[in-house]
């Protein structure tokens, strides 16, 4: 069954390392040319730097909108507002090509798609609702009896939060963080609709070069991806224990 | 000067209240110990002091200013906690330092402060460990530190030796008072332990059902107990239950073992009332039996015969129960007075009628 999983994996890994144009597997010999290729070309350097811009875009808007939701809704004491949380996991069930073309429609009527903005929002759609649960959780951790103390000895409400509140849910907010930014990283269908000829993201640049022609640097960019994205799912996994990790996904 | 005075404060929570109308004042330089059981509003009361509860009526007023809506952090009070909420992320130096470096003032001046005051807790030379690292009278003299870093005016305890042994608190008990005399400040001391109380209040405050049942000097309302639950939160007691009967022109208590304890004319009592007596151990004198079986002794005591039901050895004491008339009665005596009493055997109870407290039924004192 794993075997039957990592398959796919090994096939692209393999053939990222391909001495030829053909997606032949095995290869017939080992090469690290379409390495060089990606890192000499323009367009996929752009691509990554979007990448990086939409994502850590996303991280900030997500984990900014996340701790005041879970801040909210702990200090309220409406009874409804508990109630609403599961509402926030909303986005996640929409399939994103309404998604995207709802978005579409709206960035393009004041003239914001092709945006980093427009982009960084709709990801931010999928990586709220994900790491506000996150937070969350982390926050049941929390002995808010230190925000007392805390409070008591002069700190203001804001200053709390940064001395003695932060500090304690440090590990969810790496890890609520992380996971925002691989949600955006992969993330494919609406940014295909909302990005333009600058603000292409890796998966968007991908497809293109695919449905062009079969390209190598997109094996080579899938193998980084891959990567990328188990480097980061372990770190986030040992900074909030993997049972956690695995209880919020 | 920081007096502290509360008018009329109430806490509500939904509807549960709290603390109700709850008034006094808190003078100058004392400690004043809250007493009370466990749900008894007194460590809401002490919230509501240091800001961290706003009441829902009534006013707090420190020196003659109305602080009610003023927020913790611009309270000249500091609470130390029952768990102590030290701050697990910072050395025990910077704990306690928090509340200056929260008043901008500089990290040279603000660690120095604290060494000086980890000193004066017996804690010099701990500076740079890890809070979770200490031992829990050890939290207790940071936590202690750590607000007086701040130097309030008032400094709230919440039961801040209640997580400790008996060995350790006693300790405790002795260098908070010797700090309460050393600072100079004003004390509100939140406990359940009477032990406690009485070694370190000026004066006691007794608390149930979230209202302040009696105030006073620690021997004074120990002696005088205007009420019955201070009565019977203050130690074991015997309460024996009695009739008010007025055949002759002078109303009486009458018990049922036949102990009748005359009252004055005027004690607004009337023939049939239910009357609680409470007959202290203390005041209860064990001997073996005399031949005299009268109930009313010479000097104008009661003295009841009865049987010992049970001995319970406590260590130090031995407390009898015995059964007079079927009412069950028990006594403290200490090992060294070697009674050498053993279930079943007779034994006569006297007492003073002057040491015996009457309460009716609703509760207040009845004087004699």
């Amino acid at each position: 069954m794993f075997l039957l999983l990592v398959a796919p994996l090994v096939v692209l890994i393999t053939t990222s390392f391909a001495g030829s144009t053909s997606f032949q597997f095995p290869p017939q010999e080992l090469s690290l040319q379409w390495y060089v290729e990606f890192a000499q070309s323009q367009t996929w350097i752009t691509a990554v730097k979007n990448s990086i811009i939409v994502g850590t875009g996303t991280i900030i808007l997500s984990t900014t909108l996340s701790l005041l939701a879970a801040f909210g809704v702990r200090q309220s004491d409406v009874t409804w507002v508990a109630r609403l949380v599961p509402v926030t996991l909303m986005p996640l069930f929409l399939p994103p090509v309404v998604l995207g073309v709802a978005l579409l429609s709206f960035f393009g009527s004041y003239n914001l798609h092709q945006t980093y903005g427009s982009i960084i929002v709709a990801h931010a759609l999928w990586a709220t609702p994900i790491s506000f649960l996150i937070i969350q959780s982390v926050m049941t951790q929390v002995n808010w009896g230190l925000q007392d103390a805390a409070l008591d000895l002069g700190a203001s409400p804001l200053k709390t939060k940064f001395e003695v509140i932060f500090p304690q849910i440090r590990q969810g907010l790496f890890a609520s963080a992380l996971i925002a930014f691989i949600i955006s990283l992969q993330e494919f269908i609406m940014a295909l609709f909302l990005s333009g000829q600058d603000t292409r993201t890796i998966p968007v640049l991908a497809w293109t070069a695919i449905s062009q022609m079969l390209d190598p640097i997109v094996n080579v960019v899938s193998t980084l991806l891959i990567t990328l994205v188990v480097v980061a799912l372990v770190l986030s996994a040992f900074s909030i224990g993997l049972n956690r990790l695995a209880r919020q996904l | 000067m920081a007096q502290i005075e509360l008018d009329g404060i109430t806490k509500r929570y939904d509807d549960l209240e709290a603390v109700s109308g709850l008034s006094t004042t808190v003078k100058d330089g004392e400690l004043l110990c809250l007493l009370g059981p466990s749900g008894c509003g007194k460590s809401t009361t002490l919230r509501m002091i240091g800001g961290l509860e706003m009441p829902t009526e009534g006013t707090i007023k420190l020196d003659d200013e109305d602080i009610t809506d003023v927020p913790p952090y611009n309270r000249d009070t500091s609470i130390v906690f029952q768990n102590w909420e030290l701050f697990p992320h910072k050395s025990v130096r910077e704990n306690v330092a928090f509340g200056l470096k929260m008043r901008d003032v500089d990290a040279d001046e603000r660690h120095e402060t604290a060494e000086e005051l980890l000193e004066r807790v017996e804690m010099g030379g701990y500076g740079s460990y890890d809070p979770t690292d200490l031992s829990g009278g050890q939290k207790q003299r940071v936590a202690l530190a750590r607000s007086l870093a701040v130097d309030p005016s008032v400094l709230l305890l919440d039961e801040p030796l209640s997580n400790l042994d008996k060995r350790l608190r006693e300790q405790m008990e002795i260098h908070l008072k010797q700090i309460h005399e050393e600072f100079d400040k004003t004390f509100i001391y939140v406990t359940h332990n009477q032990d406690e109380a009485f070694t370190l209040a000026d004066r006691i405050g007794i608390m149930n059902d979230g209202q302040l049942v009696q105030v006073g000097d620690p021997m004074d309302v120990y002696q005088n107990p205007t009420n019955r639950f201070t009565e019977e939160f203050l130690g074991d007691t015997n309460f024996i239950e009695g009739k008010v009967s007025d055949s002759s022109d002078q109303p009486v208590v009458k018990t049922g073992f036949g102990a009748s304890i005359p009252l004055s004319k005027n004690a607004g009592v009337d023939s049939g009332d239910t009357i609680d007596l409470s007959l202290r151990p203390e005041f209860l004198a064990l001997s073996s039996p005399d031949d005299q079986q009268s109930t009313v002794t010479t000097d104008g005591g009661h003295a009841v015969t009865g049987t010992v039901e049970d001995v319970l050895y406590q260590g130090s004491t031995i407390r009898y129960s015995v059964s007079v008339s079927g009412e069950p009665l028990f006594v403290e005596r200490h090992v060294g007075d070697r009674l050498e009493l053993s279930t079943g055997d007779t034994v006569q109870l006297q007492w003073d009628t002057d040491d015996v407290l009457l309460f009716r039924e609703d509760g207040t004192k009845l004087d004699v």
